[in-house]
């Protein structure tokens, strides 16, 4: 399976630079120092994204920081609830509360997994795996549909972590992603420390990987730290956001930034987050390589 | 069928045991073993949602004791939505049912809830005294106030608020607790009527006052059953020491 060539062009509302997940402990920076006051969050920081369902909140001071810091930098709102795999459908209710969320933010991008975690009327807080089947893609692809049917606008869809395999699959996940863009018209968002470590732990060639994701369908990419478990019959790589990224994903990051053309990277950190200024590095390099993308595709023309 | 393979994943993933649904492929890794990453990250970050949500709680009981109850209410009540801010309401009744010592914890633990309900509330302007004070008179009586959308009412058998301030300060905890005959019933009101949260101790005539007006009582009714439960209620002092505090956002007077 190849990408079809009516894929839609997907063309990223949010800039082709750096961009940093908002977490808790950061909010007070940003607070303090807007980007005309504190010209180092503004060189490095050229977009936030932010975990949507952490700001379900009726109201609160938690919300209105997110509403003050946002009118200084386009937002990405990111969600780990919307179960697009789940096989009883989306949640309603859950995703009416999202709709008056993003009513309310207005953010510029909207984007949520290949994953599910919800079933029989439990939710169980981790993106778990699909088979990558016919019946998965017609899952994934109707609540897809659903999902941008209520919020009236296109998806980012990410590709996962894995840390299994299921026997039943037959489609490769790359095309999967592929088919699902095709068919539902969502964009894709590709973390690349995801396809690295999923190509450890489930045996994928990650050059091939990228070759296989229709490039134009591509909205955002996540670059983040992983760590490395070891089970004593081999290790296996954790996506846990908890550290630096590391070498290999920096250069997955430029073979895709080569074969896509410049995007907006997102750097991930979510457990044992740094002091500001250690994310705001690892910002910069991810601009540097964007920027050297952008060079190269220049020269190229 | 993908319907029957995430009901036995969710078994799974939510039993204790080491059993792991069909169809996961094997190498040199056991399928297990692969499984057991998804099954402890569920566990394990609701867990920590629940550490994140109780933090004197935990501290209260110390951190492995905390967890062990806290992963036995995570297997039997896994959440609901996907909206982890509002998970964990039912962990008092849980604390209650199976954690005797400390017995202030399930108290706490409530009223931390009631603390993040506060936090996480609608926002609502504060009555204006000034807009209340233009009231005549004759009508006051049959005024209706409305609390604030984040005022949480609560009454615990333990002296929670002076317990949840050391702990959050980090002190150590008065030991040993006062006997259970000695303890008095603690009545506490949080609200939010800013950006920060308040939790203040009400006398029992305070307390009735505004459980009425909260029922929708009109202020003469709740002012009767505020007397009636404390001699002597004073009304003036307590309204306004509420309306200081930001307790009400709005007030109705019915048509003439």
């Amino acid at each position: 399976m190849h990408a079809a060539p009516d894929t839609p062009r997907t063309s990223s509302p949010l800039p082709a630079r750096a961009g940093v997940g908002l977490r808790h402990r950061h909010v007070a920076d940003f607070l303090a120092s807007p980007p005309t006051v504190a010209p180092s969050v503004a060189r490095d920081v050229a977009w936030i994204e932010v975990h949507s369902e952490t700001y379900l909140a009726a109201g609160g001071p938690r919300l209105r920081a997110l509403e003050t810091i946002r009118r200084d930098f386009p937002l990405s709102c990111h969600g780990v609830g919307l179960s697009l795999g789940s096989a009883e459908g989306v949640d309603v209710r859950h995703l009416d509360r999202l709709a008056a969320l993003y009513a309310r933010l207005q953010p510029e991008q909207v984007s949520d997994h290949l994953a599910w975690s919800t079933t029989g009327g439990a939710y169980l807080n981790d993106l778990l795996p699909l088979p990558y089947s016919e019946e998965a893609l017609n899952t994934v692809r109707r609540n897809v549909e659903r999902v941008q049917e209520t919020l009236k606008r296109p998806i980012l869809v990410e590709n996962p972590s894995r840390y299994l395999s299921f026997a039943e699959s037959t489609i490769p996940e790359a095309e999967f992603l592929a088919e699902l863009s095709r068919r539902t018209g969502c964009g894709l968002l590709l973390d690349v420390n995801n396809i690295h470590v999923s190509a450890h732990n489930v045996g994928l060639d990650p050059l091939a990987y990228l070759d296989a994701i229709p490039a134009q369908a591509v909205g955002e990419i996540h670059v983040a730290g992983h760590a490395v478990h070891d089970t004593g019959r081999g290790t296996l790589l954790i996506d846990d956001h908890g550290s630096r990224v590391a070498d290999p994903v920096w250069h997955l990051l430029d073979e895709a930034l080569r074969r896509l053309g410049p995007r907006p990277v997102l750097v991930e950190w979510d457990t044992r987050v740094p002091e500001l200024p250690v994310l705001l590095a690892e910002a910069e390099r991810a601009d540097r390589r964007i920027h050297a993308a952008e060079t190269e595709a220049r020269h190229a023309a | 069928m993908l319907r029957d393979l995430q009901a036995a994943m969710r078994r799974e993933l939510l039993r204790a045991g080491t059993g792991i649904p069909p169809g996961i492929e094997c190498d040199a890794i056991p399928a297990a073993i692969r499984f057991a990453i998804h099954a402890n990250n569920v566990v394990g970050s609701l867990v920590e949602a629940l550490e994140a949500a109780f933090p004197a709680t935990a501290r209260l009981l110390g951190g492995p004791a905390f967890r062990r109850t806290a992963l036995a209410f995570v297997r039997r009540h896994p959440p609901r939505v996907p909206q982890l801010l509002a998970y964990g309401d039912h962990f008092p009744d849980h604390l209650a049912h199976t954690t005797a010592d400390p017995p202030a914890a399930a108290d706490l633990a409530r009223f931390e809830w009631a603390w993040n309900a506060t936090y996480f509330a609608a926002d609502a302007p504060v009555l204006d005294i000034t807009a209340l004070r233009a009231v005549p008179g004759d009508r006051c009586p049959a005024l209706r106030l409305a609390l604030h959308p984040s005022a949480h009412l609560l009454t615990c058998a333990h002296p929670v608020l002076e317990l949840w301030d050391a702990l959050r300060r980090g002190e150590t905890i008065p030991d040993p607790a006062p006997a259970p005959q000695n303890l008095l019933p603690q009545n506490l009101l949080v609200v939010r009527p800013l950006l920060e949260v308040q939790a203040v101790t009400l006398g029992s005539g305070e307390m009735t006052l505004l459980m009425a007006l909260s029922a929708g009582s009109d202020l003469s009714h709740a002012a009767m059953a505020a007397s009636a439960l404390e001699p002597g209620f004073d009304l003036q002092g307590t309204l306004l020491a509420h309306l200081q505090l930001g307790t009400f956002t709005a007030f109705t007077t019915p048509p003439l």
